[in-house]
């Protein structure tokens, strides 16, 4: 049996989508079936994705510094159409927004620099695959 | 939320009872759907690379808004990790805002690579969902992705320019499926010679098969649009041909026994993933491949037991007992030449084949006399019916007569007088 179907999404006018495609294949590696959204996505875009996707969980890459606007907004949306899966962010995060985002609802905040493995692990444990 | 409740919400085209409805086909959980109106469903094949998703995303794109649009795109599972990176959307995404349109990718999971049984179990879906349009986006390439010819109405073969030098190589394969050749990427000027070389296939394969369809050949460019209405026209015309000349049941029908083909294959997979005990036979040499997979299978070397026939007072009792216990149990059949009612009680590889006589002066009925309701005989499967017989000759047994058709095939009997008080019937199934 495969393991859950996961998004990773890039938010807003942001081309740097490395980090997101690094993050997707490690993913499909460790068995699980990645939904890549390609560059440029709005929060309800990467909703609709989901929901159609049927989606355990959400990844998304900002390195724009418009995170907060964007994550908040695609919070709201999720709420208002009733999706409650979770939701990481990676990127370039400012650690005094960490908790702000965690505040909102996110499941966790993840920089440059972490090991794939601990993004793996948190993925299998948010997704409920042992 | 209940299955009512989904497939209810479906047929309102709620994607979010959609999406849950397929990921449950997926799991292997599937309701009974009616077909209610078929929707097209075009696959598209070709290369990888070859622009199927862009061309797809053009192609909705133009289709009007009152019209329901779903796309499944396949992507290739890992054989080795069992994970999937499904980049398709990309080029639609676009898309995924539109009310008329779902967009659902699917990883080909499993053995065998190109559709599996949960693709097919998606059709089967959206179709009851009402969609007008499902696009089926396969792989790309492979002996695998013919089988899209079974659930498909309409098939797209992409082909790009300067894959010229495939064209000779393409043409057992794919190039046999298409309904509509479709030169993509027709932006560069090398397509025209494409064109020309498809053209020629087309017009050489219409004459050998003689076919009603003739098959068409378009230059399109799904990136700058070109030739997408005109695609799209000849798509809709071939669709209202199909329905009068009532050929959409045909697909309809194919579809189903690819459902069963691609189902088999799932439950194959998972014998073989379970099968870790026979696959250390075959390494510690116990088992030979073949007998291993065999075994698998169940396909018992023969001899094998066919059946184990009773001899019973009152079959409708005996019968409604069994049923009780949940066995699966045929109807009552008359074999007037043997003077019996017969009702067969399956049991996996075997069954239990129970006998009422028709008569006071039928064997069975004077076996029942003599001695009692109980087991009246055992059949045993050969290969070889006439070898079997010479090899119980030699052994001293005495065979009851000639071999004769029976229910189940050519049958004969070692008579219980030379073995020990045993009936066995001896069948071999044509």
């Amino acid at each position: 049996m495969p393991k859950p179907k996961v998004i990773i999404a890039k938010l807003g006018l942001d081309g740097h989508d490395r980090g997101a495609k690094v993050i997707a294949r490690a993913l499909a590696e460790a068995g699980f079936e990645v939904v890549y959204t390609g560059i440029r996505q709005t929060p309800s875009q990467v909703i609709e994705t989901a929901i159609q996707e049927d989606a355990k969980l959400i990844g998304i890459s900002i390195l724009s510094g418009s995170h907060m606007e964007l994550i908040g907004e695609l919070m709201r949306i999720m709420r208002e159409r009733g999706v409650s899966i979770p939701v990481l962010v990676g990127g370039i995060i400012p650690p005094e927004d960490r908790d702000a985002l965690l505040k909102m609802g996110v499941a966790g905040v993840y920089g440059p620099g972490t090991p794939l493995r601990e993004i793996i692990d948190i993925v299998k444990k948010l997704t409920g695959v042992s | 939320m209940k299955i009512e409740e989904l497939l209810e919400r479906a047929r309102n085209w709620d994607k979010l009872a959609i999406a849950k409805l397929i990921t449950m086909a997926e799991e292997g959980v599937e309701p009974q759907l009616d077909v209610r109106r078929r929707s097209h469903v075009i696959g598209i094949t070709g290369p990888p690379g070859s622009g199927k998703s862009t061309l797809i995303y053009t192609m909705a794109r133009k289709i009007p808004q009152d019209k329901r649009v779903a796309i499944l795109t396949i992507d290739p599972s890992s054989p080795f990790t069992g994970g999937s990176f499904m980049g398709n959307r990309i080029r639609m995404q676009e898309l995924t805002s539109k009310p008329n349109i779902y967009i659902r990718s699917m990883a080909t999971r499993g053995i065998r690579g190109g559709l599996n049984y949960a693709t097919v179990a998606a059709i089967n879906i959206l179709e009851y969902a009402g969609a007008d349009y499902i696009f089926l986006e396969t792989v790309g390439a492979g002996q695998s992705d013919t089988d899209v010819k079974y659930v498909a109405d309409t098939i797209l073969v992409l082909v790009p320019p300067l894959s010229g030098d495939e064209i000779q190589a393409l043409k057992s394969g794919l190039m046999e499926i298409g309904d509509i050749y479709v030169v993509s990427k027709s932006d560069n000027p090398a397509s025209e010679s494409t064109y020309r070389d498809l053209m020629a296939m087309v017009d050489m394969v219409r004459e050998i098969k003689g076919e009603t369809w003739r098959p068409t050949v378009l230059k399109v460019s799904g990136l700058y649009g070109y030739g997408v209405d005109e695609l799209l026209k000849v798509i809709d015309d071939r669709f209202g041909e199909l329905m009068k000349n009532g050929r959409l049941d045909n697909t309809l029908r194919s579809r189903r026994t690819l459902e069963m083909r691609l189902y088999a294959y799932d439950l194959l997979e998972k014998s073989l993933n379970e099968a870790k005990d026979l696959e250390s036979k075959v390494i510690n040499g116990e088992l030979s491949p073949r007998d291993a997979a065999r075994r698998l299978l169940n396909y018992y070397d023969k001899p094998r037991l066919d059946h184990v026939a009773v001899a019973i007072k009152n079959i409708d009792e005996a019968a409604r007992k069994f049923r009780e216990l949940g066995l699966r149990v045929s109807d009552p059949i008359v074999v007037e030449e043997q003077g019996v009612k017969v009702v067969m009680v399956m049991l996996g590889n075997t069954k239990i084949e129970l006998l009422e006589p028709l008569g006071p002066e039928t064997t069975v009925a004077k076996f029942i006399e003599k001695r009692g309701e109980g087991i009246h005989h055992i059949a045993i499967e050969v290969d070889d019916i006439n070898k079997f017989i010479n090899i119980a000759k030699n052994a001293g047994l005495t065979i009851t007569g000639e071999p004769s058709r029976g229910a189940e095939g050519i049958v004969t009997f070692i008579h219980p007088k030379s073995l020990h008080g045993i009936l066995l019937e001896l069948v071999q199934h044509e």
